[in-house]
């Protein structure tokens, strides 16, 4: 899932929030520079992570991160599950990018999103 | 020889055929060995294990062939097998089809790797864009 996420320049460092829906995993993060190559690993976490800090609003606008969460659940029926990434600035949401996923019996699924922040 | 699943059904019901017919011929085996366990035992042994057999020649079951066995008996083997297993009823017919089934997914854990491929992006924000979405 692609989104934006538009950054107020003045206001404080953006956070970003991967919220796992009935199920649980584990995610990783890479920041493109601001030619959209070398993408160098951020951050890492599980389902249970807190957000994380982006850079600066100066630095964070006109980059873009790619995010992979792998989820799963232990039940055997199939599960509709969901991860949701939510950008946040100064308790704001500035992008809330939901992807639901229906999985079968006792499997796992990535879910990836690319996000470019403006201002 | 019959898909999986329907020789699977083929081998319960075969099995039960046996275990049924066993049960009716009771009394005769009673009268053959004289009121002697240990004869009645083997006769309604031999008698089940040769139905089985029968059962599996006729019936072309062939439970070795069935869990994959390496290297690839001899039809005559299989349908020993497959007869003993007929002749032990439903029970002996349950037995080797659990341990087809663990055999199985011992080798399917065997087949993964141990340990996972190392997570990479896409080289450019273009490709990322084109990757994204859920799957499973």
């Amino acid at each position: 899932m692609n989104g934006s996420a538009k950054v107020d320049p003045a206001g404080g460092v953006p956070q970003v929030e991967v919220r796992f829906g009935n199920c649980a995993g584990d995610f990783q993060c890479w920041m493109y520079d601001a030619a959209g190559a070398n993408p160098s690993a951020y951050a890492a976490g599980t389902s249970s992570s807190k957000p994380f800090d982006l850079l600066k609003p100066a630095d964070q606008v006109g980059r873009a991160l790619y995010l992979e969460a792998y989820a799963g659940h232990g039940a055997a029926t199939a599960v509709s599950i969901s991860v949701t990434l939510v950008v946040k600035q100064d308790g704001k949401e500035l992008a809330v990018m939901p992807q639901p996923h229906t999985l079968g019996p006792d499997r796992q699924a990535t879910f990836s999103f690319v996000v470019e922040f403006t201002k | 020889m019959a898909d999986a699943g329907s020789s699977t059904g083929l081998l319960f019901a075969a099995g039960f055929a046996v275990q049924r017919v066993v049960e009716i011929l009771d009394p005769l085996f009673d009268l053959l060995s004289g009121g002697d366990a240990r004869k009645k035992r083997l006769m309604a042994g031999l008698f089940s294990s040769l139905c089985g057999c029968a059962l599996s020649g006729l019936g072309n079951l062939r439970i070795l062939t069935m869990m994959n066995v390496t290297p690839a008996p001899a039809e005559w083997a299989d349908i020993v097998v497959t007869g003993l297993a007929i002749g032990g009823g439903t029970e002996g017919v349950n037995s080797l089809l659990k341990y087809a089934s663990y055999k199985k997914d011992q080798q399917q854990q065997i087949a993964q790797p141990a340990v996972a491929a190392p997570r990479r992006p896409p080289p450019t924000l273009e490709k990322a864009k084109e990757a994204t979405g859920a799957r499973s």
